[in-house]
């Protein structure tokens, strides 16, 4: 079962890479990136994980029994809001992009100009 | 691993697959929603309230909201620049 | 380069970064084996140390809090820069007659009934969250992120948009600038008071379970509830202006 759960992550961050080499949309290539992203949520959640223990909430569970660790899930929380704003900056570009190049499609935008 | 984890795992690893390998996006901003709903159900399986708390909002709401209101952009500039 | 060749490439990268992460994820500890100690150490200093009933939000907002200022900062700058973005774009020409009109999208009345219903509770729960972020799960993005969900709500049931020619969204900003300066201010606060930046012992301990406990995390807290919060109305604000200025256009 080990397998199973880092396997995904893998197999997240691969198909995502897939994603983004084959799409013909801008705006699909964003999207293939916070799948890429989600990725690195599993496999940090994964490594952090113990089995039979609790959510690292201390209010009413007794000192001493084992919890989840709770570092992990700190960078995590964290990363799920800035992939939110990041996104919204790289749609923007996407944006951007269109209205300079007429298109949204990354193969026909190749030619940089001065 | 419990059997819920396997299969949210599971789940996860389809859902991420339907993301990429769509090709309109529009499909894509819904398939991301509940990509989005998936992986928050994930992380409650795996014993993490708080990340499953930003990931139900960001994953369900924001993400797919700024997808489609720039989609919508794209698609309006489309319009003018045909008149 | 041709998209086939493209393909090629990429085909054996991958699969060389296939290899290379089959062979790292066989170095980790088994899936539910954790065997670090950092996360135990933080786990049981958690209570007894600032009074905090929340471990990750312990973990966030003390022991690491640089990590978390930093990331907080990511998350302003790329608001800011969605923003510069997007108004740039405003700016041209065209888009220069008068918009100071109130656009009202047309939804269907089950849409303004959900929507209206909605708006309050999520409020008030993305209120709850921020402040109960050191009690229970929650905490400053949680609860920031749910209040800027309201007001996609409000938006997408239908509220009514005013398009001032070149204003920006007030609230959304003064809350964004709010809320990173708070940070900033709160970390000097600690250093000021107990002779290390970001130090949350100066607010005193307070009792376990009590709302007004574990130092200065609570007000670190709020701080990053607005940032996020303005940050994420801000740009979705300005997604929306856009929006809204094409479909007046055509």
């Amino acid at each position: 079962m080990t397998a199973l759960a880092y396997g995904v992550a893998a197999w997240l961050l691969l198909i995502g890479l897939v994603g983004i080499v084959r799409s013909r949309n801008l705006i699909g290539v964003v999207i293939c990136l916070s799948v890429v992203q989600s990725s690195t949520y599993v496999l940090l959640l994964a490594i952090g994980y113990r089995s039979g223990a609790k959510a690292p909430i201390l209010a009413d569970i007794a000192g001493g029994t084992p919890v989840v660790d709770p570092v992990v899930q700190a960078l995590t929380l964290t990363d799920v809001v800035v992939e939110a704003t990041v996104t919204a900056l790289l749609l923007a570009l996407a944006v951007q992009a269109h209205k300079r190049f007429g298109t949204l499609d990354p193969d026909a935008m190749t030619e940089m100009r001065g | 691993m419990t059997v819920v984890q396997g299969v949210l795992l599971v789940l996860v690893g389809v859902g991420g697959g339907c993301v990429a390998l769509a090709r309109d996006p529009l499909r894509q901003a819904v398939l991301t929603g509940i990509f989005g709903l998936l992986l928050a159900l994930l992380f409650f399986a795996l014993q993490a309230p708080d990340v499953a708390l930003s990931q139900l909002v960001v994953g369900g709401v924001a993400l797919p909201a700024m997808i489609l209101l720039a989609l919508a952009e794209v698609r309006s500039h489309e319009e003018r620049d045909k008149e | 380069m041709s998209r086939g060749a493209r393909f090629v490439l990429f085909g054996v990268s991958a699969a060389g970064l296939a290899a290379l992460l089959g062979w790292a994820f066989a170095g980790l500890p088994d899936f539910g084996a954790y065997a670090g100690r950092y996360g135990r150490i933080v786990a049981q200093l958690a209570e007894p140390d600032r009074a905090t009933t929340n471990a990750v939000t312990f973990t966030a907002f003390d022991v690491r809090a640089i990590d978390t200022l930093v990331e907080e900062f990511i998350v302003f700058a790329s608001a800011i820069a969605a923003v510069a973005l997007l108004r740039h774009q405003r700016d041209e020409p065209e888009h220069a007659e008068d918009t100071d009109t109130l656009l009202r999208p047309r939804t269907s009345p089950a849409l303004r009934l959900v929507g209206a219903a909605l708006a309050g509770p999520t409020v008030v729960i993305a209120l709850d969250l921020i402040a109960h972020g050191h009690l229970t799960p929650g905490g400053g993005f949680q609860g920031g992120i749910v209040l800027a969900a309201t007001a996609v709500v409000v938006v997408a049931a239908g509220g009514r948009v005013r398009l001032p020619p070149d204003k920006p969204p007030l609230l959304g900003e003064m809350m964004h600038g709010a809320g990173a300066a708070g940070f900033v201010l709160l970390g000097l606060g600690g250093l000021i008071f107990s002779g290390a930046f970001l130090s949350t012992t100066f607010a005193g301990h307070g009792t376990t379970g009590a709302l007004l406990s574990g130092g200065a995390i609570p007000l670190l807290n709020v701080a990053t509830g607005f940032e996020v919060a303005g940050a994420v109305i801000v740009i979705l604000g300005e997604f929306l202006e856009q929006e809204m200025l094409a479909m007046e256009e055509s």
